[in-house]
């Protein structure tokens, strides 16, 4: 059992009375860019919910180096270093870029650090800079993506959750956002990758874990899972 | 970016020389017999009203339909300290009391409303407390003397001036209040909350603290002016302290200003005075009905306010806020 910075240990999470999640387990490495892939409705954006604690799972726990936040508040979650980029980007359309980004350094603890933060975000994203007085919603939709990864940075977290980054994105944003992960992953970031574009999630992730209606169905490196001929027929379209 | 200092400037003295002429107009005019001086405490009422409606609606998103709680708790607190002989006529302590109670009511109902429900929901559960609450006064016995309310002896009324200013301190309060927590990182964050509460959620804003704060700040005001207003009427019962009126005016006031605008609902308190005046004056027989036809004009054709004539800027943001979210299907 190497460090596992974050471990997610038979989780079970409900939508109402539907079951969304059954006893999921995973874990992520320090350092590491792991994937989270499964088709649509496999529970992937609910159990980063879970992680940030917006949903509150029924049955199991989550650590976090070794700490459980299950019972934490978000605010808490993202004070400790888990900073989510939400599916759809969702950023705050009608305040600036500015304030988008100051809003993502709230945490008492992250605010000191404030223009420090904002010096790194800007030198990921320097696309940023020239738009900070615009309306957020302004944006096109490769640099609203963007100003959603430079926001979840102004949170210093020790892990960034992106949630189908890929998502309603031109090609050439696409390659250009994957780029900024891996590059951030370099610097010591460590990623928690939910994909359904599986080609370009398992180009970068050094591990994977597969969801199928909610519950984990297989897991493996990269490497292990494109020689695996049930991943090849599910993900890859490579017919067996 | 070099005019933002000037422009403030401006705005500063704008704001500053209203508040002189307001200041002086009454001790100019034979103020006791002056009518124009009882619309103005009117319109400063309606002004505290409006913007503690805007801070939790327009701002934070949260539509409150029991504003008129609020006010009537404002109401009977300083009826009831009065009749029991703790506090004076006009006495500021029993005014802060007032405000304090509807803020105390405001946290302990808002507490379960806003953590468990959003939008069109919260906006009836609220609406379902000033029913509540008028219900209760109704059946309180001798505590609030039911239907027949409570009546205080008006010989001590002297003059309409010392209303009329303290109204206008409250408004002038208030919109100060605003501006800071508009200009501060609170602002940011309730807009925030108002824009993707998900989001906010994600970002580590604690959403439910931030609701809440703006939602008592909302109630505090509006029970200073319940209190205000008990010691101007004399006579306290739930019709008049939890009528319908103290929510329906302002949120039209801040509709026709401009939702989530400093200034918007300032001009929609005037517009709208002036506008049922007229109209009073016009048609005295019709007047109800041009009201009511007002009212639907404006949320159909003028939803983002008389603010967005101004700036040029239409954020459509009524189309945003949960019970009002059918008007965007008409566009």
């Amino acid at each position: 059992m190497a460090n596992h910075l974050l471990e997610v240990k038979g989780v079970n999470i409900f939508h109402g009375d539907a079951q969304a999640v059954w006893d999921v387990s995973f874990h992520v490495d320090e350092q590491k860019i792991v994937a989270l892939v499964g088709a649509n409705g496999a529970g992937k954006s609910t159990i980063l919910n879970a992680i940030s604690s917006i949903i509150r799972p029924s049955g199991g726990d989550i650590l976090f180096s070794g700490n459980s936040t299950v019972r934490l508040k978000p605010e808490e979650v993202v004070a400790m270093g888990i900073s989510q980029v939400p599916e759809g980007r969702r950023i705050f359309s009608c305040l600036t870029v500015l304030e988008n980004l100051e809003l993502g350094a709230y945490p008492a603890n992250k605010r000191p650090y404030l223009k420090e933060s904002m010096k790194r975000a800007l030198s990921v994203f320097p696309v940023l800079e020239s738009r900070m007085g615009q309306a957020a919603g302004t944006l096109s939709g490769g640099e609203q993506q963007m100003l959603a990864i430079a926001r979840a940075l102004m949170a210093r977290p020790t892990l960034l959750m992106l949630d189908e980054p890929s998502l309603g994105l031109a090609p050439i944003f696409v390659s250009r956002v994957f780029d900024t992960i891996q590059a951030l992953n370099k610097e010591g970031l460590t990623i928690l990758l939910v994909e359904q574009n599986v080609f370009q999630a398992m180009e970068i992730a050094d591990y994977a874990f597969v969801l199928q209606t909610g519950r984990l169905k297989m897991e493996g490196t990269t490497e292990e899972l494109r020689g695996n001929p049930e991943f090849q027929h599910a993900f890859l379209g490579i017919m067996g | 970016m070099l005019q933002e200092p000037l422009k403030r400037k401006t705005h500063l003295s704008i704001a500053l020389a209203l508040v002189f002429f307001f200041v002086i107009y009454p001790l100019l005019v034979d103020a006791e017999a002056s009518y124009l001086v009882f619309l103005f405490y009117t319109a400063f009422m309606y002004v505290t009203l409006s913007q503690g409606w805007n801070i939790a609606a327009g701002y934070a998103g949260q539509v409150s339909l029991g504003q008129h709680a609020f006010f009537g708790i404002g109401c009977y607190v300083t009826a009831i300290t009065w009749r029991a002989g703790t506090a004076g006529y006009l006495d500021p302590l029993a005014m802060l009391m007032s405000g304090a109670g509807a803020a105390v009511v405001a946290i302990v109902v808002g507490l379960p409303l806003l953590a468990k429900l959003r939008g069109d929901y919260f906006a009836l559960g609220t609406l379902g407390l000033g029913e509540i609450l008028r219900v209760a006064a109704l059946n309180g016995g001798s505590f609030t003397e039911g239907a027949a309310g409570i009546s205080i002896p008006s010989d001590v009324y002297q003059s309409i001036k010392p209303y009329y200013f303290i109204a206008l301190l409250i408004s002038v309060l208030t919109m100060l209040s605003l501006w800071f927590i508009a200009h501060s990182r609170i602002g940011l964050a309730l807009v925030a909350i108002r824009e993707d509460e998900t989001a906010a959620s994600a970002n580590g804003i604690p959403i439910l603290r931030y609701k809440i704060l703006a939602f008592t700040l909302g109630a505090f005001v509006t029970g200073l002016c319940g209190s205000l207003n008990a010691y101007f009427v004399f006579h306290i019962d739930t019709t008049g302290a939890f009528n319908l009126n103290w929510v329906i005016m302002p949120i039209l006031m801040v509709i026709l200003g401009g939702v989530g605008t400093f200034v918007g609902p300032v001009l929609g308190v005037f517009s709208l005075i002036a506008a049922f005046e007229l109209i009073r004056l016009l048609t005295p027989q019709l007047h109800p009905i041009f009201s009511g036809a007002f009212i639907i004009l404006v949320t159909l054709f003028l939803p983002d306010g008389i603010m967005s004539y101004l700036t040029g800027h239409k954020n459509r943001l009524l189309h945003k806020l949960s019970p009002f979210k059918w008007l965007a299907l008409n566009k």
